[in-house]
């Protein structure tokens, strides 16, 4: 038996043991996808806390023959969009390290703007491109966290959050398009 | 020229890395998962008070499915739904505010079983201080049902085999107001009495009527042998047949042929002292019937007048206002005094005694309450010789339950007008009598006439 299914029979046995496997193995990624709809690790962290407590009380109701990762995320994206919706302050906030952060990341990792001469403007360019995700509705960075993130197909996504394909497919649509626009020149440079 | 897949890679690439730059801090959620995960003594005693709730209310649906699921020891017995309907007329009444001039209850065997799923009911109709029973056996069919309003007594007996193929009812509805509207019409409503002779009818619809046919023929007549003959008149058809193995006891048997086959229509059990029916059995045994207006108890008649045939229907004889007196009394002793004579104790020139007596009748709903003159011989039993009895004049009247007074007039028969008479009283029925020693006449000798 692989150690995440041993992990589950342990913990609908009562074994706790076997949530700490399953925290250890899937809090990143939960993290993750909780934060890029926060916009807050903290509060991310937090929803997912409360998301692994919702394991150990439901974990009686999880098929072992169906995998557990998307189930698992299913539970973690409704409560972070649950989040938002409740704390309007999520909306607005931005975490001006994690924005630094993300500019220096982009840049290191695209290896695109690397020469110092330019760091000013592309310091600019990806503070077009904060912006531009932070206008995005919490449900529209939930969509996109799915698919470019975690890289769920639509099929996946519908599932995860309980909502038609076609939806999927207009709600990633209307997100990428408004991205484009607001970042248009960045995105053509 | 950058292609759109080259654009969404770059978006894709965007989003991730914003999502890298969100997330920088080393994430291990456990030890606060963990911490979580303790019991929450408020949560914990929660979670112990819903587990009570689940567990009692667990508990009480068990009860609940076993009181009506699990088959009883023994199926209600008649003296039990009796009880029950007893109980039930009446709570918030008050003991003794309710009387049943008559009430019968009847369970077939079988017919009335917890077991079999019987239910009876208890419902207030629309009439003004209606009550009705209601008791069906396991097939909704109504068992029985009293109905009894401020001035009427509605009852119905309903039988299934062997008396009938179909159930039957039977309504004693002593000055019933048919125009009274009952929210329900089962099968107990008032039917009118078959236009034929009540000794040949259903036996259920006969009751009724030959109780009358005897309460009639009986004033006339001061005999058995009267009473019988009489009733044939009323049926050319028929031939009663006292059984003289009753006639030393204080009942009469009679039973019912038909006069041309011989066969046995039923029998009645008529009351030796003032000829009123008490019984009446149909030739399968099945039916008893007793009058209550009779002044009669277990104690008076034999025992197996009172026992339940075979077929176990049941009656009970709940005099009225018997129990009532009982109730508002504890003294249950039967009490006659005089209060006047007319004329006055003493030399007896007159050919009439009227005496005013005062009574307390308790013990009975009803009796008869005799006065007499009768030769006094205080020194010697009437059983001796010279001192034979020998009533010289004579009252009797019917009287009630309760505390009266009561007027009598005792005509004196001229030949036995000698010697010294005394007074004497007694409610002849309960056996009681009483000598007014004090209340002495002594008629004028022949000599001085």
């Amino acid at each position: 038996m692989e150690p995440e299914a041993k992990a589950i029979q342990n913990l609908k046995a009562g074994d706790i043991s076997g949530l700490k496997l399953l925290v250890e193995k899937y809090q990143q990624s939960a993290v993750r996808a909780a934060a890029a709809i926060t916009r807050d690790q903290q509060e991310a962290e937090d929803v997912v806390s409360k998301c692994f407590l919702v394991v150990y009380e439901r974990i009686n109701q999880f098929d072992p023959a169906r995998p557990f990762r998307p189930w698992f995320l299913k539970i973690v994206v409704n409560a972070a969009l649950k989040r938002v919706g409740a704390d309007s302050r999520l909306t607005s906030l931005d975490n001006l390290a994690a924005r630094e952060a993300a500019i220096a990341s982009i840049n290191l990792e695209m290896g695109e703007h690397q020469s110092p001469s330019t760091a000013i403007e592309h310091e600019e360019a990806l503070a077009v491109l904060r912006d531009a995700i932070s206008q995005l509705t919490p449900k529209q960075r939930a969509v996109l966290t799915l698919r470019y993130d975690l890289g769920l197909s639509e099929k996946e996504v519908s599932e995860r959050l309980t909502i038609p394909r076609g939806t999927v497919k207009s709600r990633t649509a209307s997100a990428v398009n408004r991205l484009r626009k607001l970042m248009a020149d960045w995105l053509s440079g | 020229m950058k292609t759109k897949n080259d654009l969404d890679e770059k978006l894709r690439a965007a989003v991730r890395h914003y999502i890298d730059a969100l997330v920088t801090e080393p994430i291990d959620l456990w030890p606060s998962v963990k911490a979580q995960l303790a019991p929450d003594p408020t949560r914990a005693r929660g979670r112990l008070r819903i587990r009570w709730i689940v567990s009692i209310a667990t508990l009480a649906l068990l009860a609940l499915l076993a009181f009506f699921l699990w088959p009883p020891a023994k199926p209600a017995t008649a003296e039990e739904v009796i009880h029950w309907v007893l109980t039930e007329s009446t709570r918030g009444v008050g003991a003794g505010e309710v009387l049943y001039e008559r009430f019968l209850i009847t369970t077939p065997p079988g017919a009335l079983s917890r077991a079999s799923g019987a239910t009876a009911q208890l419902w207030q109709s629309d009439a003004p201080h209606a009550i009705r029973f209601e008791v069906v056996n396991q097939d909704d069919k109504l068992v029985m049902f009293t109905l009894r309003n401020a001035d009427h007594l509605w009852q119905s007996l309903h039988f299934r085999n062997p008396i009938a193929t179909e159930v039957q009812a039977i309504l004693e509805v002593p000055n019933a107001d048919p125009e009274v509207a009952y929210p329900r019409t089962p099968l107990g409503l008032p039917r009118p009495v078959e236009e034929a002779s009540p000794f040949r009818k259903g036996i259920l619809y006969a009751l009724p009527d030959l109780d009358q046919l005897i309460l009639h023929s009986s004033s006339e007549c001061a005999g058995i042998a009267c009473l019988t003959q009489g009733l044939e008149e009323i049926d050319s058809g028929i031939e009663l047949r006292l059984q003289d193995s009753t006639r030393q006891q204080n009942y009469y048997q009679v039973d019912i042929l038909d006069a041309a086959s011989g066969v046995m229509l039923g029998s009645m059990t008529i009351d030796a002292g003032n000829f009123t029916l008490l019984k009446f059995v149909d030739q399968q045994g099945v039916v008893v019937r007793l009058l209550e207006r009779q002044i009669l108890d277990q104690s008076m008649v034999s025992a197996d007048l009172f026992s339940s045939p075979p077929s176990g229907v049941r009656v009970l004889f709940i005099p009225e206002g018997w129990e009532q007196a009982k109730g508002q009394s504890e003294d249950l002793t039967d009490r006659i005094w005089v209060i006047s004579t007319e004329p006055e104790p003493g030399l007896l020139s007159t050919d009439e005694v009227t005496v005013t007596l005062g009574y307390r009748l308790v013990s009975r709903p009803l009796s008869s309450l005799r006065v007499y003159l009768q030769p006094y011989f205080p020194f010697c039993s009437e059983h001796e010789d010279g001192c034979a009895s020998g009533v010289v004049a004579a009252a009797e009247a019917m009287v009630a339950v309760g505390e009266e007074s009561i007027e009598l007039h005792m005509p004196i028969d001229p030949w036995d007008a000698k010697g010294q008479v005394v007074l004497m009283a007694e409610f002849t029925s309960l056996g009681t009598m009483k000598t007014f020693e004090e209340y002495l006449w002594e008629f004028p000798s022949n000599d001085s006439r």
